[in-house]
């Protein structure tokens, strides 16, 4: 796993559980395009729908066990954990 | 008796029985609602609104002919006789005593107030053809504003296959959009703004077809419910705005996060996407300071008694390494951590003030800046935060640059920490509202009261015809000018979902469906609305564009043509000027 590619809340969830495949995090991940064929049936295992070329940034969910090994792909900048933002009424 | 208590329209009347008797009784007949007046022996009597501490009893005054309606409530209705009134006055649970008026509706004032009529007669356009897009707490898909315009709902809280761009959630249309509602009731009111048919409470594109994403406000979901919209609008043919009146202080405030990355690159022709500024415009969210080599910057930052995890995000230039630590109000707290690039840069701090999870990564990928978080969880085994000052401690190790900023929010996106020290009333515009290629939007007040349903006048204490004090300014991390322009977004009347509850039954206005509202969230989908008429004439109109043409047509009251500030962005948009 490479630790300098996913955020430390990721990061601590990976070392607690690193096979888990029950729990799963919603996450933005980050990729260098265009992506292979091989990175694209990846994807597709992972229930991911094939992106359109351009998008360099995807939105999964992906458990412990899929975080890790996505994070040792040479075509994956970053993967970052999906955050709960709120409506703006004052 | 005690006048103070007394609206000045019951003291006239008071006034008037004591020198006139009866006749002028017979006067206000009509307008103090008086029962049993002409060719009656009996003292008239006259129905009165009550604000009251909230367990007030008064049965005391029973003997004085006064009937309280209601038991409990700070709110209550009561029907006495006129003379009754100065012992009504004199009771201590008494805080105000109103007559009962026939009502009218008051006219939007927002609408007008930027010229959005002048502007949709100028330019022939209503919104037609357009699809406004929103990503929000849901639609009230009932509601009479929105009648037969909701072209799809994607309902991402529902359980189903979701859609292309996700796999949760159902995606409804037609009779089977009622499955989904807006219990929150605050995506309706959104709604209403930007695109609601009402007689007095139009919204700005009352002719635009929507599609709604009901969202549980996680950030990837809504970039996947961006996508969503966007998609559907191509495979319709049609321009769309997508409107996101949400944020939060996670991200970087310079426009490099996933979520305002994926708006720039989703934006393109006739796909315009509209954010609200923030509204943390009086909160102490930002701190920032200039480090210093082998000196330690301690920042305190105060934080309350809840169950709510803390953050606090910060950020620095790549060419310089800080160390960090945090300090607990009291006891050990997690001694100095440097920049990692290597293995686990996170680490976990059981202290007995609280859980805290300490992470110093290397260098940002995409914008090369240094990034720490650290994240404080009520301690393991208890439910709540130590509540207090805390302190982040900051050492300079290697230093050319020095600036820090640091955010801090909580799991809620909300911001119930803030800082003590170092606090600066800038760059409080975070994630989608620094997306580059978004126009944001700040909130401007163009009311400071209403008449409520029970016929009492409310009031805020924000300035008319100024920027909303609550308003988030710019600029971004990167001195990128945001926010874009100002809205109307104080007091703002708009549609009210059936299935929310106001928080304050005093929002309720006489028009049963309609709700007053504040925030940067009702000043976005004014801007989203217009953008709707724009791309009803041009439907292939570009962000830039879109941006420019707003930007040309807002100014900063007193202020020359073109001034740009902090809070308002380019000004207040007006109509007249598009």
């Amino acid at each position: 796993m490479d630790y300098q590619k996913v955020d430390g809340r990721l990061a601590m969830e990976c070392d607690n559980a690193p096979t888990d495949v029950s729990k799963r995090f919603a996450v933005f991940v980050r990729i260098r395009t265009p992506l292979s064929e091989e990175a694209l049936r990846e994807l597709e295992r992972m229930h991911v729908s094939r992106p359109n070329p351009t998008d360099s940034i995807l939105t999964m969910e992906l458990s412990t066990r899929e975080l890790a090994a996505l994070s040792d792909r040479p075509w994956v900048v970053s993967i970052r954990s999906s955050n709960k933002l709120r409506p703006l009424e004052e | 008796m005690k006048p103070q208590k007394i609206a000045p329209g019951l003291l006239n009347a008071l006034l008037d029985v004591k020198e006139r008797q009866t006749p002028a009784l017979a006067v206000r007949a009509r307008s103090l609602a008086v029962a049993h007046v002409v060719g009656s022996q009996k003292e008239p009597s006259i129905p009165v609104f009550l604000r009251v501490k909230e367990q007030a009893d008064f049965a005391s005054l029973a003997k004085y002919g006064v009937r309280v309606n209601e038991t409990t409530g700070v709110v209550r209705t009561a029907y006495l006789p006129v003379s009754a009134i100065e012992h009504l006055s004199n009771h201590s649970a008494v805080r105000r005593i109103s007559p009962s008026r026939r009502l009218r509706p008051h006219l939007d004032v927002a609408v007008p107030a930027v010229h959005v009529p002048q502007f949709r007669t100028k330019s022939g356009t209503t919104g037609i053809g357009t699809i406004v897009g929103i990503v929000d707490s849901g639609i009230d898909p009932n509601h009479p504003s929105f009648a037969g315009r909701i072209l799809r709902i994607w309902d991402q809280t529902l359980a189903g296959p979701g859609v292309t761009e996700g796999g949760f959630g159902l995606e409804l249309t037609g009779a089977a959009m009622t499955a989904s509602r807006d219990t929150d009731g605050h995506g309706t009111h959104v709604a209403g703004i930007a695109s609601g048919v009402h007689a007095v409470f139009g919204g700005v594109a009352p002719s635009a077809n929507i599609i709604f994403v009901k969202t549980d406000f996680s950030d990837s979901h809504i970039g996947s419910g961006i996508r969503y919209i966007f998609r559907v609008a191509r495979e319709l043919n049609r321009p769309a705005v997508v409107n996101l009146s949400l944020g939060g202080h996670f991200d970087a405030h310079d426009g490099t996060d996933e979520l305002s990355a994926l708006i720039d690159q989703e934006s393109g022709p006739g796909r315009i996407v509209v954010c609200a500024a923030g509204n943390e415009g009086e909160d102490n969210i930002h701190a920032t300071g200039k480090i210093k080599k082998n000196v330690t910057t301690r920042i305190r930052v105060a934080v309350p008694h809840s169950n709510v995890p803390i953050v606090l995000n910060g950020w620095y230039s790549g060419k310089d390494r800080f160390d960090i630590s945090i300090d607990p109000p009291t006891g050990p707290g997690t001694g100095f951590r440097s920049v990692i690039t290597t293995g686990n840069p996170a680490k976990s701090f059981n202290l007995s003030a609280g859980r805290v999870l300490v992470a110093t990564p290397g260098p940002d990928p995409v914008n090369g800046d240094v990034h720490f978080q650290i994240e404080i969880h009520p301690p393991r085994g208890g439910s709540l935060l130590r509540s207090g000052a805390w302190k982040l401690n900051v050492r300079g190790v290697t230093v050319t640059n020095g600036r820090l900023d640091v955010w801090a929010t909580d799991f809620e996106a909300g911001s119930s920490a803030v800082f003590l020290d170092n606090m600066a009333n800038d760059m409080k515009i975070g994630s989608p509202g620094s997306s580059l290629r978004a126009v944001t939007v700040a909130a401007f007040t163009t009311r400071d009261e209403w008449v409520d349903r029970q016929g009492d006048t409310v009031a805020v204490e924000f300035s008319k015809g100024d920027l909303a004090p609550f308003s988030s300014p710019g600029p971004l991390r990167n001195k990128v000018k945001k926010p874009d322009v100002a809205a109307p977004g104080a007091m703002i009347i708009s549609a009210l979902s059936a299935d929310s509850s106001p928080d304050d039954e005093q929002s309720l206005v006489t028009d049963t469906k309609e709700v007053v509202e504040a925030g940067t969230s009702m000043a976005s989908p004014f801007i989203a609305g217009i953008v709707a008429l724009l791309l009803q004439s041009t439907p292939t109109m570009t962000p830039e564009t879109v941006k420019q043409r707003l930007k040309s047509a807002s100014r900063i009251p007193q202020r020359a043509a073109g001034t740009f500030a902090n809070g308002w962005g380019f000004g207040l948009i007006d109509g007249n000027r598009l």
